[in-house]
């Protein structure tokens, strides 16, 4: 009895420590390029939680930023308002969409313009999970209807 | 074609800010207007009163530019990450849209709104919207004239600068006001804006 709970124990911590790289997943992450000189861009991503625990993201960084906020765009009787986000939960199991529209990472101050073809690194800070460190594409945007992507789980019914 | 002209004629002769679908359970033509909730339009189309603004060059922008063209008015902020760049993409779209129809963009303007004076000077607004579409007008001017125009429209708005920051935020409606061409409030469109949809509710609204 004693030796099965032992070996429980280690079968766990063997689970644990090889959870690390594929558990989550970033895909689709992507910068809205922005007119020149506008202090403040968006983030976009999907984020893939693979492992059985829900996911808390707690913030994000890049050196080619002042700072980063997460945010969430409502619109609530026809008006849209930004709701700043201090975590962001990623229920295992899912994938949790970053996205015009919806929650995204506000982007405040540039150190440079950014134009389509540039990349910045952003790490994404998750409270039980190491940090990751994603190249985001700077792209020009083609329109909300873009981004409605069918076959993936939506966290705001604005579609209809 | 003209059976839905006569459709929209029929619904636009119905109550004040009706949704274009709820006829469709009355009118079974009206099937190809009624997909979705795309657009409302007034009953009787309502008369602006004055007010004078400034346009991205800073020319006298009032009641006369929203005369002799349909106009498609956003109010928003350019310090506005997410769903402003996304709506002007969207409205860029739009335009798109209209210039293969039958009557193409000749005679519609688009037109953006900043609601946030105090940092959205005039050439400031002139880079962003033209960053969307070169067509496109960038307004703003005094807080009270913004006012003016946007009551008359129920487009609310909120400017939350009363912390002293910088980076303060702003609520504003989402929906995309239309003006007909004699300067009349005509209707609304409201998320989510799809630009086929919207472009071909123009195209009729527009030979009305």
């Amino acid at each position: 009895m004693k030796v099965a709970k032992k070996f429980a124990a280690i079968l766990l911590l063997v689970v644990a420590s090889t959870a690390g790289a594929s558990d989550v997943e970033i895909e689709g992450a992507w910068v809205r390029e922005a007119p020149p000189g506008m202090p403040m861009l968006a983030g976009y991503m999907v984020v893939e939680n693979r492992t059985g625990k829900d996911l808390v993201m707690t913030g994000a960084s890049s050196p080619a930023f002042d700072s980063i906020e997460m945010h969430q765009t409502i619109i609530k009787d026809g008006m849209a308002s930004m709701v700043q986000q201090n975590s962001v939960k990623i229920p295992a199991r899912s994938k949790f969409r970053f996205e015009p529209k919806g929650y995204h990472l506000m982007l405040m101050q540039p150190k440079k313009d950014l134009r389509q073809g540039d990349k910045v690194n952003i790490k994404l800070r998750f409270s039980n999970h190491k940090s990751i460190v994603e190249s985001f594409p700077v792209r020009r945007d083609g329109g909300e209807m873009m981004h409605n992507h069918e076959g993936h789980e939506h966290p705001m019914e604005h579609r209809k | 074609m003209k059976k839905i002209i006569i459709a929209i004629a029929i619904t636009a002769f119905f109550g004040a800010g009706l949704w274009l679908g709820m006829v469709q359970q009355r009118e079974q033509q009206l099937e190809i207007l009624m997909q979705d909730q795309v657009v409302t339009v007034l009953k009787t189309p309502r008369p602006l009163a004055v007010f004078t603004l400034q346009d991205q060059d800073q020319a006298k922008f009032d009641l006369s530019q929203l005369q002799g063209k349909w106009s498609l008015l956003f109010f928003g902020f350019t310090n506005c990450p997410d769903i402003c760049p996304t709506t002007l993409s969207t409205l860029n779209q739009l335009h798109g849209e209209l210039g293969k129809q039958k009557n193409g963009t000749d005679d519609v303007q688009f037109i953006f709104i900043s609601v946030d004076p105090g940092r959205d000077s005039s050439d400031k607004l002139k880079r962003y919207v033209k960053y969307f579409n070169e067509a496109f007008l960038g307004v703003t001017g005094d807080k009270k004239e913004i006012a003016r125009l946007a009551g008359q429209l129920g487009a609310h708005y909120e400017v939350l600068d009363k912390s002293g920051e910088k980076n303060y935020g702003v609520n504003h409606t989402a929906a995309i006001f239309i003006i007909d061409k004699k300067g009349r409030y005509f209707g609304l469109m409201s998320p989510p804006l799809d630009p086929a949809a919207m472009a071909s509710r123009i195209e009729l609204i527009k030979q009305l």
